[in-house]
């Protein structure tokens, strides 16, 4: 009998124990390990107090290392030499963001499935597979290759490794940030090959778009006249970067071939690009980025020294893209921002210079349909020869599921990234990116972290070769400039705007433009430059051919702005309301036309409200703004009723036209092709459309809001800044922001200025900035997500740039002291 | 008087397991209340004129409490710490987007797990020892 009851509460026991040992139901890892106070997430609840100042001896350090961090957990770092300098940023990163850096690797190598399984309809395996076949991987080996073979850029990729993985051995699994315990992993040794993953995150993030494809199928489907309306290279109107007064030399251009143009005979109509479907966790999953950056002149300045602003507008995640720094040793003093994993700092300044980036958005990625001429699909016809396929199998692991080995050929142009094996395609495409140019990236970084004017900037740059970006730059001579830096393909005109075909040596690329022919210019007599990813030059001013997809009124705004200093000079508080700057230069060049349109007979009552309310904005997006709301809701349905029957009814992946493009034609004309509607015989021309897309968007709005007090921007558009993991309690979600795309203010749903920052070159140097994150990549901090309430109100942190370890800085958190030890490393 | 020294030697491996070894999370709390419960458990004497009822469902509450109120006093510190952002965070993840559910309840579940698995394993050591001393 006592047995028994022994037996009994012995098996109760054991039940609970299994119960808390392994895991059950929704839960992805056992009770112990998500929620005991020794393992679980508890572990990960920060302290909120201030930080004991403390200290760390390392094996790897060369020389004492001190570190300043502010209140901001911004962190200063000041080392005696490059090598413990870069191993402390290492350590420091890896502290701040581990999860993070470890994820990116992943999403851009395609080593996600590996965690994560193949995903619903598996989208996450897909995704493996298309970064796989796109080269990423391929890229990074190459250009690591070069960098390894500069003993400068080697041992700062090797000391920020062996910083990172200084940082993973320190850890228990208890300590492991609270990401890889949800999703059941170890991080795993940094390399200077993940390093080179992020810089291809980079590339692909800007620069691995592209409109090949649709457009191609465009000009098949619509004809040259009209795909021409339909997609100009220019806009209607326009400012380019480069001032008038540059000029160019004349120069002939490569002569287009006779093949210039695909043909229906090779273009099946069963095609249709990359599939859409998208539930795997990728950051950046839509295309409206952009960015503004500009600088203007001491005469042009309140405080005489040149002044430099800029904010990149990316994908808004959780940990956020960047990661705030000062890093200092002999030779360089350089602050600023980095992606985590990246050493060094991508935007900022140092003592003698500053600069800041804007996507330039050329298209340096084509797309060639390949030939094979044998079954086994290892030759391929070039020139007239048969030429071989070099092979590179990709070894995709997947967790719970066997290991997919993947086979991508690779063709003088690139790989084969479509195939029979992947992709929609009927026919093999290669892909061409100025990605695969093997360059010393991290050697350009390093090099211009250490520029001393902008004459040595200027010769820096021309050894970057991808992604292609505008860099602004203002030096402490009171010398400004801009430079669009990297490669591009020296193309013959539409070269690359459409499939090309992989069989003709003319479709190959040949040659890239010179540098010094990259649109350009240093201290221009206007007294200041800038650039928001419009045209760099106007239409038949530049002697080279190039392509992309622009976007001219932030342009066009921003030189309204700088220009308006004609009569006083700038400050920081005019950089502020330029970056926060929410007008609408789209609404303003086509909302009258609009109104103008409409007919007396249904302006009445409600619709009467909705009329008054447009006719008294003033094009600002401001959140509680009625006018955006009710222009947005218009402005769609206008869209949607002019393109969206044809498009829809072609049945195939097309690129809309854009937003400029459909104003210009509103512009212009009357009457328009697309203006019918598909199916109905009755004319349309644009006043009826017009009167429809107005009618059509008071009806919806009545239904939804018919309370005018609802009618706000901000009920229309919130910001998400997402957990990269798509973890909704770890993101910020709904957040009311002024600004939308193609304002300066270009905060969307999920994209806007990922850090806005703006420097003054005076003596000593002033800085202010603000990103939509905190420093610490911990859902369990209180640094995790601080600067958002700041971010979200246009308010800027002070940047304290510390001359030397002694400066003293307010709002100082706490210190570490870090020592070269003897004995293994230790805490 | 059992029950109070069962309970406090019971917190104390508790509080030493989680300074000492959190690794190992609950298995010290396992095998020192197992052991807790089978030293001090009751010895039954077969007599026809006494008989005592040894007060089992003590060692579980002795168990349960010690090991409850140390995960607790252990978590509300460090909730409070952290003015429980993490535990907010994580009680909507759990609950996938349910209010209801919060970071107090993820501290109080836990502590109550923590007790369960303590008083239980207390009970079994105390069923045994009085198993085998009644032999």
């Amino acid at each position: 009998m006592r047995w028994a009851k022994f037996a009994l509460s012995l098996i109760v026991t054991t039940i609970l124990l299994i119960g808390w040992l392994v895991p059950f139901g929704p839960l992805p890892i056992s009770l112990n390990r998500l929620v005991s106070p020794q393992l679980g997430f508890w572990q990960n609840a920060e302290s909120t107090g201030k930080t004991e100042s403390f200290d760390l001896s390392f094996e790897k350090l060369k020389n004492p290392v001190k570190v300043v961090v502010e209140d901001r957990q911004v962190p200063h770092v000041f080392a005696e030499n490059d090598h413990d300098l870069y191993f402390m940023q290492g350590y420091l990163t890896a502290k701040d963001r581990l999860w993070e850096m470890d994820f990116m690797v992943r999403a851009t190598g395609g080593y996600l499935a590996e965690i994560l399984g193949v995903g619903p309809d598996s989208a996450i395996l897909r995704n493996d597979q298309r970064m796989r076949r796109k080269g990423l991987q391929y890229a990074a080996e190459r250009n690591l290759e070069v960098s390894m073979g500069n003993d400068t850029t080697r041992n700062v990729l090797e000391a920020f490794a062996a910083g990172v993985n200084a940082y993973i051995s320190s850890l228990q699994p208890a300590e492991y940030p609270i990401e890889f315990k949800l999703m059941d992993y170890e991080p795993s040794e940094w390399t200077p090959l993940k390093t080179y993953l992020l810089y291809g995150a980079l590339a692909e993030d800007l620069t691995g778009g592209s409109n090949d494809m649709a457009y191609t199928r465009e000009l098949l489907e619509w004809g040259r006249t009209t795909f021409d309306q339909l997609h100009p290279e220019y806009p209607y109107a326009q400012t380019p970067i480069i001032p008038d007064e540059v000029r160019w030399p004349r120069l002939r251009r490569l002569p287009v071939p006779p093949t210039a143009l695909p043909e229906d005979a090779y273009y099946p109509d069963s095609l249709m690009a990359e599939s859409t479907a998208d539930g795997a966790p990728m950051p950046a999953d839509e295309v409206v980025e952009g960015s503004n950056n500009w600088a203007v002149a001491p005469d042009r300045s309140q405080t005489g020294a040149a002044l430099l602003a800029d904010d990149p507008h990316l994908g808004l995640n959780l940990p956020s893209i960047w990661h705030e720094i000062q890093l200092s040793a002999p030779g360089v003093n350089v602050y600023g921002v980095t992606v985590p994993g990246i050493p060094g700092v991508i935007i900022g300044f140092n003592d003698s210079i500053s600069w800041g980036l804007t996507n330039a958005a050329f298209d340096v990625l084509d797309h060639y349909r390949i030939f094979y001429t044998d079954e086994g699909r290892r030759y391929y016809l070039h020139d007239g020869q048969e030429r071989p396929v070099a092979l590179r199998i990709e070894e995709i692991k997947v967790k719970d599921d066997s290991t997919l080995f993947d086979t991508v050929r690779y063709t003088h142009h690139g790989p084969v990234m479509y195939d029979r094996e992947f992709g929609d395609y009927e026919f093999p495409v290669a892909i061409r990116w100025t990605h695969y140019e093997a360059s010393d990236i991290a050697s350009v970084m390093y090099r211009i972290n250490r520029s001393d004017s902008a004459q040595q900037f200027l010769t820096i740059l021309g050894d970057f070769v991808c992604p292609s970006q505008n860099f602004v730059f203002a030096d402490v001579k009171g010398q400004i400039g801009l430079v669009q830096a990297g490669r591009i393909p020296n193309r013959w005109p539409e070269q690359g705007r459409f499939l090309l075909d992989g069989r003709l040596r003319s479709h190959d690329w040949q040659g890239f433009v010179p540098f010094e022919m990259m649109p350009q210019v240093l201290n221009p007599t206007q007294g200041y430059v800038g650039s928001a990813n419009q045209h760099p030059t106007a239409e038949g001013a530049y002697p080279y051919y190039y392509t992309a997809n622009y976007e001219d009124y932030r342009g066009r705004r921003l030189y309204q702005l700088l220009s308006a200093s004609d009569t006083t000079p700038l400050g920081f508080d005019d950089f502020q309301r330029f970056q926060l700057d929410s007008y609408g230069l789209f609404a303003a060049d086509i909302l009258p036309l609009m109104l103008s349109e409409l007919d007396s007979t249904q302006v009445v009552g409600k619709s009467h409200e909705v009329y008054e309310a447009l006719q008294g904005w003033d094009y600002q997006y401001e959140r509680e703004a009625a006018g955006a709301a009710l222009f947005e809701a218009w402005w769609e349905e206008l869209y949607s009723l002019i393109w969206s029957d044809e498009y829809l009814a072609s049945g195939q992946n097309m690129r809309y036209p854009d937003r400029s493009t459909t104003i210009g034609i509103l512009a212009d004309s009357a009457e328009f092709r697309f203006y019918d509607v598909v199916g109905d015989t009755a004319a349309y021309d644009r006043r009826r459309i017009i009167q429809e897309s107005f009618a059509q968007m008071v009806e919806n709005l009545l239904a939804q809001y018919p309370d005018p007090a609802d009618w706000q921007w901000q009920t229309r558009k919130q910001t998400d800044i997402r957990h990269l993991g798509r973890l909704a309690p770890f993101s910020a979600l709904d957040i009311p922001t002024d600004g939308s795309r193609s304002i300066l203010n270009a905060t969307t749903n999920r994209t806007g200025p990922s850090w806005r920052m703006m420097v003054s070159m005076e003596k000593p140097i002033r800085a202010r900035g603000v990103y939509p994150g905190g420093q610490s990549g911990n859902p369990g901090s209180p640094h995790y997500d601080e600067f958002i309430p700041s971010w979200q109100n246009g308010i800027y942190f002070e940047l304290q740039f510390m001359k030397d370890a002694s400066t003293s800085i307010s709002d100082l958190d706490y210190t570490i002291s870090a020592q070269p030890s003897t004995s293994t490393t230790s805490r | 008087m059992r029950f109070v020294l069962r309970l406090l030697l019971i917190a104390l491996i508790t509080w030493l397991a989680h300074m000492f070894l959190p690794q190992w999370t609950v298995w010290p709390i396992v095998l020192g209340a197992f052991l807790v419960g089978w030293v001090l458990s009751h010895k039954h004497k077969r007599s026809i004129f006494v008989r005592k009822k040894p007060p089992k469902a003590f060692a579980f509450w002795a168990g349960f409490i010690a090991v409850a109120a140390i995960w607790g006093i252990l978590l509300w510190q460090i909730d409070t710490a952290n003015e429980s952002i993490m535990s907010t965070r994580m009680a909507a993840l759990l609950s996938q987007g349910n209010e209801s559910l919060t970071g107090l309840h993820l501290l109080l579940l836990t502590s109550v797990l923590g007790g369960l698995i303590g008083g239980f394993s207390a009970m079994t050591g105390n069923l045994f020892g009085e198993a085998i001393k009644s032999e």
